[in-house]
């Protein structure tokens, strides 16, 4: 079984999740059902901090996609931190990059926010 | 073409200006010269005459100089085109005093011929036999010819010689000094305070060394006393051939031409940020340059010569390494034998800072064995053939004499660290290759298996075959796209057949399903569709795996949809 373990914490009032292990086929749907619980709750920002996520597929991809497009839709934003460099090929391969703002760590992600 | 690794200032085709590449060769000679002390080894011991030793370093000069710039050129059919200069190595001096001590210096130099005849030759087949040298066996090469210069630098750094057994306070001090003034300005030093680093240090060691008296007036009058200029002897005791020493000599030719092979792998590493794998046309043509260069050795009559590690851990921690600086070191080097007030100042090196360069160079080198090591994946297998590799080349140094009630033929075999650590390698390689399948296969079933099945296999395998890390993770990948695609490719309840084979240039793998194959987007499906599973997980997953295949298509066979990704490697 693929483990992939997801801490939620709330920093400055702005939810942060960390990941970690592998965002399969399997794992994106607890991701998606983490980020969604967020969403729902009428959160604009959410930041995830992604230091130990060990491998990202395109099902993991495709989640983070969706929920950065209904942030987007109310003038929010999925911020993602700290990602591995094998995780990051994911984003440039694809040119998903583009679409998110990637920050070195999660302070960092936070601070963008200046809220 | 070749790109050039950012932490390079000057990399091999760079062409640094004039006075740079002077200074940058005159650095290279300083760690040069400190083999000039293997001339003299043999001369005691053989009980030829201060003289003897006198023409013996002038004409070292003479050939390193020559087979120096020969080794950087990058055209013709001679030369690796690198900066890897070559001097009077360790790897002959046992077979140089058994012939010294059976037939006199005429004997040393006629069979220093023949063994350059040998590499020549050497040269010309090894090409074919990269299979013997993967990217293990030539990183602990790499890293035993740092390793092997330990006994020969720990012992000056800390005053150590037969006078003296114990750590000698004062030349260690100056020992001390020199690398914390080499190291500090490689670490912290910008610019021409990295790329002359070892200039610097070695001119405070000297400096320093005068001040303590380890560098005495009547030392430093050498370099006044000394002539301006000078012809050089060439050829004074000509040569004489015994088919006794051919063993010895051989041996020696062979370690030599295998340190060539690592050294010129790790100048192949340095100067290139994709580097993958041992290029064996720069080899063959390197190790041409060194046969060459022992020839020269015995028509001019000096001591066999081989590639310099410690210079090439010198390129790497200054950042040149331009070919360029390779000819000025060559012609340097020549020109020191007419001039022998240019050759004092060389000669007159204090000891501990022979200790200290010897030490900051080796520093470089025994990561760079690390590093190519480390480029491929390792499994238990890989872990033996370095590790007892490693041991056994260390036991020679460990434990002295453990080998020396072998038969005669053998111990040139067993001369150094060096040779045995290689000798081991290169055995093991090809004992631990018994058994080893180029090809694999296994299942999936996309009901039950997730992308922590195809790690597993994968990563076991990449370690058996020694595949790069990034090649292995790529496949992965691809294959993980495809488990994430089988949803909705109507494979939920049914089997793929993955096969997978691997050559050193070529990662191929074959899913075999029962199903039809699947369109490739050749661009990103749009973002607004992602929130609907059905309509984008398929697209984006093809669309993804091609961008991690070299080359993909299908096939059908048997009524089964056969899905072919090609890596390179």
């Amino acid at each position: 079984m693929s483990k992939m373990e997801i801490i939620h914490s709330l920093i400055k009032d702005i939810p942060v999740l960390i990941v970690s292990g592998k965002i399969d086929a399997v794992t994106a749907k607890d991701l998606e059902t983490a980020l969604t619980g967020h969403i729902d709750k009428n959160k604009k920002f959410l930041v995830i901090d992604m230091e130990k996520v060990e491998f990202l597929s395109s099902s993991g991809l495709r989640v983070l996609m969706a929920s950065l497009n209904r942030l987007k839709q109310r003038d929010g934003d999925l911020l993602l931190a700290a990602l591995q460099p094998f995780v990051k090929d994911v984003f440039f391969l694809t040119g998903a990059n583009r679409f998110f703002s990637i920050y070195p760590n999660q302070g960092e992600a936070i601070n963008s926010l200046k809220i | 073409m070749t790109r050039k690794p950012t932490n390079l200032i000057y990399g091999v085709d760079d062409e640094p200006p004039l006075a740079t590449t002077l200074i940058l060769g005159f650095q290279h000679i300083f760690i040069l010269s400190i083999a000039f002390i293997f001339p003299v080894v043999i001369i005691n011991e053989i009980g030829a005459s201060p003289e003897d030793a006198q023409n013996l370093i002038c004409m070292a000069m003479l050939a390193t100089g020559f087979s120096t710039a020969l080794q950087a050129l990058n055209k013709g059919p001679i030369g690796s085109g690198y900066l890897c200069p070559l001097l009077n190595g360790p790897a002959f001096v046992p077979a140089s005093l058994l012939a010294g001590k059976a037939g006199g210096l005429a004997l040393i130099f006629g069979m220093t011929a023949l063994a350059g005849i040998f590499e020549g030759l050497f040269s010309q087949v090894v090409g074919r036999m990269r299979k013997f040298f993967p990217p293990e066996v030539t990183g602990t090469v790499v890293l035993m010819v740092g390793v092997e210069v330990i006994p020969i630098a720990v012992p000056k750094f800390f005053g150590v010689d037969s006078a003296h057994p114990g750590i000698q306070a004062l030349p260690f001090l100056v020992a001390l000094i020199t690398l914390a003034v080499t190291a500090g300005f490689n670490v912290w030093g910008k610019g021409k305070m990295r790329l002359y680093s070892l200039l610097i240090g070695m001119a405070a060691g000297y400096a320093i060394s005068f001040a303590a008296g380890i560098l005495t007036m009547d030392q430093a009058r050498l370099i006044v006393d000394s002539a301006f200029f000078q012809l050089p002897e060439i050829g004074k005791f000509g040569m004489s051939f015994s088919t006794a020493m051919l063993v010895p000599f051989l041996v020696a030719a062979l370690s030599s031409a295998l340190k060539t092979m690592g050294d010129l792998t790790t100048c192949q590493k340095i100067n290139d940020a994709d580097w993958k794998r041992i290029e064996m046309r720069s080899i063959s043509r390197g190790m041409l340059a060194c046969g060459a260069g022992n020839i020269a050795s015995g028509l001019l009559g000096a001591l066999g010569q081989s590639v310099s590690s410690s210079n090439i851990g010198l390129s790497i921690a200054t950042g040149a390494t331009s070919r360029r600086i390779g000819y000025a070191a060559g012609g340097i080097l020549i020109l020191m034998a007419f001039f022998p007030k240019l050759a004092a100042i060389f000669v007159i090196m204090p000891t501990p800072v022979m200790g200290a360069s010897l030490i900051f160079t080796v520093c470089f080198k025994i990561m760079a064995g690390i590093q190519i090591i480390m480029s491929r994946m390792i499994d238990s297998r890989k872990t033996f053939v370095v590790g007892l590799s490693i041991i056994f080349g260390l036991s020679f140094d460990a434990v002295p004499g453990l080998y020396a009630g072998l038969d005669p033929m053998l111990r040139p075999l067993l001369s150094s660290s060096l040779a045995l650590a290689t000798i081991c390698a290169v055995v093991l390689n090809v004992f631990f290759r018994l058994g080893i399948s180029q090809k694999m296969d296994f299942e999936i079933y996309p009901a039950t298996d997730t992308s922590e099945k195809i790690f597993q296999v994968m990563e076991k395998q990449g370690g058996i075959w020694g595949a790069r890390r990034e090649v292995i993770f790529n496949a992965i990948s691809a294959m993980n796209e495809l488990l994430d695609a089988a949803p909705f490719l109507g494979l939920s309840e049914k089997k793929i057949a993955m096969s997978v084979q691997f050559d050193e240039f070529n990662l191929n793998v074959r899913a075999v399903y029962e199903g039809k194959p699947f369109e490739i987007p050749t661009a990103m499906p749009s973002i607004d569709f992602m929130h609907d599973e059905q309509a984008s997980a398929l697209a984006l997953a093809a669309f993804t795996m091609s961008r991690y295949v070299d080359k993909m298509s299908f096939s059908t066979k048997e009524g089964k949809t056969q899905l072919h990704m090609h890596f390179e490697h």
